[in-house]
């Protein structure tokens, strides 16, 4: 039975803004085993980056909180913990990279200064005379050319897939057992952005970390995953390994944003299959089950109730739809 | 965003000074029991009583009823100044950040040459030369203020002309001036009306203090800074002279403060 | 005869240095001796990564702004040095659709107002411009009530309509799409692009297609320019350069696709990081791409290739091709 290295139960994630109770993160459950990749993938605004910073509780203080739900992280109840020792996990074997590098990078601190902080707090068996050369290592292995050169530079200095091999290697000081990409690769060019899932499947290789991969992109996700979240309007939807949702897509949305993807070789002139109408906006969720509006196969109990999770086999495949409802929960 | 706006208290109190102030203001007539200039000088220097609320001047005349008819005409200063500074500086402005180039240059050095004036001593020296009078004091206040509002106006503009709502209404053939007037004044507004809000209280004490100095709203118009400029005479004697006008100046400014503050709260919002 | 056609078009742009930027400036070349001829009715797709003069491109199509040299011909009219008042009315029929649907209309105007722009600006009666409005509605699918919101009150997709029914306010022939449907959510983007080619259909539309997304590219183009740092390197069918591409940029950007059906594939192809060539550092004379190209030779470095057609429609600008 392989291990959960996380392991995320039935979480909720609430904004509060007026009088007004917003459910970002709403009943979502996942998990990522030891060594795998986890894509999560949904258009924008359907909590998959409030899910992932959920996990370590980097939400924004005034208005958001997590409401209810488990996060298990190597056996340990993360939402158990106090903020000392959640700091200590969170950097060190959760460690995370976002979607734009340079607001990442601290403009007035050189990438020698910036990786410095991280290797005193996460690496202190590193002695400081040693750091420089462990930092020039670190830039070596993310793919940085010349790094002797490009560590003393300034984030402006540096090219976009350039900084984010920098973010990459900040996040790999630690060794984490988990990395957190956000849209790691959205703001980069096609060819970088190649070279830099290249470059995380390698790391993941070297050093049996675990992955949980947000895109927008099922072929970004499609690229590294093993399994495959599908969120949409706060809650997770699909979840099953990669061939067998890129192949047999269970539900109506996975079907219909796969159906989208203007992949197939069809000569141009022809039509996408399209998904009517919109996402509804947070704060104005429909009854039943939310993507009803908008589902080819909808039927009365969809508009009435809310489906639960249906596990269609004993692996994976879970499917959040009233179309599978003689499969158990 | 209004109900954003009634949850800044302090820009809320600021609201509440202003509408009092300009109630006070609007209502003189209504309120006041002796004419502004009614002289009586059996009751001269009279300490606040009942039938004086505020107490009388030198010339036996309600400073209640003068201290209304006051606040129009601070009112009136402020508003009026800065209108006058807000159409100069979108013009100069717009103008400066929209074409850029030889005229923006111009234009700026004048705003430089006319910033490297002391405004208060500039503003002295051109009303010594001409007839002190509230639509003078109007004028030269205008006239001398606009420089910062420009700079805004420019600032705010040269980085609205690069959108692409800008760029496509180009692509439509929409003439400068309608691109200008429609689609970046409007949206430069917002820094403007800050700094006109705060601009107002500016006015205000810019006007009191040339009306203390007499070269402001002339007697026997009473203005709250004319009457400073008589109590100074009998500053040991009369305290309610100095004291309740100096108090309404106060007052006024920081209600206008207090309201442009959180304008800007509006405005730009931190997310 | 081709609708809209660029000969030569160059655009630089000046990048002072030194303190009190008294220095002699640096030239940036945006765009290099580009041509590039559009079909009437037909859709070039002009795919490059950022940087490349896309955009740059796009903006001098519709004389936003104005090319160093080289020529312009709109229905076979040289339209390079018009001046303002005289282009104008040929505005008309150029258009342009920006990729960021939420700053591409003017924030403080109801849409009834920012569809009606183009219109006030060629002085149409009243009476038309309200019912034109409401045929524009219904052409990009929007309901009516949207006419009196504002912006921020539409969702990406929906402000993207807007954009389009601006950009056919006129009924115009030419609609350059500067990654219009880049910003936008993959079921909001499919939606977009069907509208696109409806609209197409029925108005016999020209469409110069810019975008990064080599898969949208494909499905919309009839035909496709790569361009690298300002230069178009190969252009043809879409067809034939998706499937046999000359170039060693084109190989390259099409072999870095994600693609979850090439997982199972051997990925050493994909060099690890760019490796460039460190003979040769800035500006330089020859082929752009010579730094990161795997076939170049000394001959690169010092000329520039000279663009040639391979067949009748496809070509390419490269020495060494197979």
């Amino acid at each position: 039975m392989t291990k959960k290295l996380l392991d995320i139960k039935n979480l909720r994630t609430c904004f509060y803004e007026d009088d007004k109770v917003i459910a970002a993160v709403d009943d979502v459950s996942l998990f990522v085993n030891k060594n795998s990749v986890v894509g999560l993938v949904g258009e924008s605004g359907c909590g998959k980056t409030m899910t992932a910073l959920s996990v370590t509780q980097l939400l924004p203080r005034l208005n958001c909180k997590i409401t209810s739900g488990m996060i298990r992280f190597n056996d340990q109840d993360l939402l158990d913990l106090d903020k000392g020792q959640l700091r200590s996990i969170r950097g060190k074997e959760i460690s995370y990279i976002f979607q734009e590098p340079s607001t990442c990078l601290n403009p007035v601190l050189t990438v020698e200064e910036q990786m410095q902080e991280v290797v005193s707090l996460h690496r202190q068996e590193i002695s400081r005379e040693d750091h420089r050369e462990f930092i020039i290592k670190q830039l070596k292995d993310a793919g940085i050319n010349m790094p002797g050169d490009k560590v003393g530079a300034f984030p402006h200095q540096l090219s976009g897939g350039e900084k984010q091999r920098v973010m990459i290697a900040m996040a790999m000081i630690p060794r984490p057992k988990l990395l957190i990409a956000d849209e790691p690769t959205t703001a980069l060019d096609v060819t970088i952005q190649a070279q830099i899932l290249r470059l995380l499947q390698d790391l993941k290789n070297k050093y049996g970390m675990a992955i949980l991969l947000i895109s927008h992109d099922f072929n970004i996700v499609g690229q590294l995953a093993d399994y495959i979240a599908v969120m949409y309007a706060g809650q997770i939807v699909e979840f099953s390994s990669m061939n067998s949702l890129m192949n047999h897509p269970n539900h109506p949305y996975t079907k219909g944003l796969l159906d989208c993807l203007p992949d197939k070789d069809i000569s141009s002139g022809g039509k996408l299959n399209v998904i009517e109408g919109e996402v509804p906006r947070a704060d104005s969720y429909p009854c039943g089950c939310r993507f009803h509006p908008r589902c080819p196969y909808v039927f009365d109990r969809c508009k009435k109730e809310m489906p639960p999770i249906f596990c269609l086999d004993d692996t994976t495949p879970e499917v959040r739809c009233w179309l599978y409802s003689n499969s158990k929960t | 965003m209004i109900k954003i706006f009634l949850k800044n208290k302090l820009a809320f109190s600021g609201l509440i000074i202003i509408i009092l102030i300009s109630l006070f203001a609007v209502l003189a007539p209504v309120i006041s029991h002796y004419a502004p200039d009614e002289i009586d000088i059996g009751n001269y220097l009279c300490p606040p009583s009942y039938e004086h609320w505020l107490g009388t001047d030198l010339l036996g005349r309600d400073l209640f009823s003068r201290m209304a008819y006051g606040a129009r005409i601070s009112l009136c200063v402020g508003f009026i100044s800065v209108s006058i500074v807000v159409i100069i500086g979108l013009f100069f402005g717009s103008l400066a950040g929209y074409y850029g180039g030889k005229l923006d240059t111009l234009i700026m050095r004048f705003v430089d040459i006319m910033l490297c004036f002391p405004r208060f001593i500039l503003i002295l020296s051109i009303i010594a030369m001409l007839e002190p009078s509230i639509f003078i004091v109007m004028a030269v206040i205008g006239l001398t203020s606009w420089m910062g509002i420009s700079r805004l106006v420019r600032a705010e503009i040269l980085s609205l002309k690069e959108r692409d709502f800008v760029q496509a209404a180009r692509a439509c053939g929409v003439g400068d001036v309608k691109i200008i007037l429609q689609h970046l004044v409007p949206n430069a507004m917002g820094p403007v009306i800050v700094s006109a809000t705060l601009g107002v209280a500016a006015a205000i004490l810019l006007e009191s203090s040339l009306s203390f100095l007499g070269l402001g709203v002339q007697p026997p118009t009473p203005s709250w800074g004319n009457i400073l400029m008589d109590a100074k005479s009998c500053l040991g004697i009369a305290w309610w002279m100095s004291v309740f006008p100096g108090v309404a100046i106060f007052i006024t400014v920081i209600g206008y403060n207090l309201l442009g503050e959180g304008l800007r709260d509006l405005f730009l919002p931190k997310k | 005869m081709a609708l809209l056609e660029l000969k030569d078009i160059t655009k630089f742009y000046d990048v002072e240095k030194g303190i009190f930027s008294l220095h002699c400036s640096q030239k940036i070349r945006a765009v290099e001796a580009v041509n590039l001829s559009l079909a009437p009715a037909k859709t070039m797709g002009l795919v490059g990564e950022s940087g490349c003069g896309k955009s740059t491109l796009a903006k001098l199509i519709v004389k936003l702004i104005a090319p160093a040299s080289g020529d312009i011909f709109f229905e076979n009219k040289n339209i390079t040095q018009l001046r303002e008042k005289e282009f104008r009315p040929l505005r008309k029929k150029i258009q342009i659709v920006f990729q960021d649907p939420y700053s591409s209309l003017s924030p403080r105007l109801k849409i009834k107002n920012i569809i009606a722009e183009p219109l006030q600006a060629f002085k149409t009666e009243k009476k038309k411009i309200e019912s034109r409005i409401r045929e524009l509605m219904e052409q990009v699918g929007l309901d009516k009530m949207y006419l009196a919101r504002f912006p921020h009150q539409l969702s990406g997709g929906q402000r993207q309509r807007v954009g389009i029914a601006r950009a056919l306010a006129t009924s115009a022939k030419l609609i350059v799409l500067d990654e219009a449907v880049s910003s936008l959510d993959l079921s909001t983007q499919a939606q977009v692009l069907n509208l696109l080619i409806n609209l197409q259909k029925k108005y016999k539309l020209t469409y110069l297609f810019i975008a990064h997304n080599l898969r949208v590219v494909r499905f919309i183009s009839d035909n496709v320019a790569i361009m690298y740092r300002g230069s178009i390197v190969e252009k043809g069918p879409t067809e034939i350069v998706y499937k046999k591409p000359l170039h060693p940029y084109t190989k390259k950007l099409l072999a870095s696709q994600p693609s979850w059906s090439k997982r199972n594939l051997s990925q050493n192809h994909m060099p690890y990081f760019n490796k460039s060539r460190t003979d040769i550092s800035g500006d330089f004379s020859g082929c752009q791409f010579y730094q990161h190209c795997p076939k170049a030779k000394q001959r690169c470095r010092d000329s520039k290739p000279a663009f040639k057609q391979v067949n009748t429609e496809h070509g390419v600008s490269c020495f060494y091709i197979d």
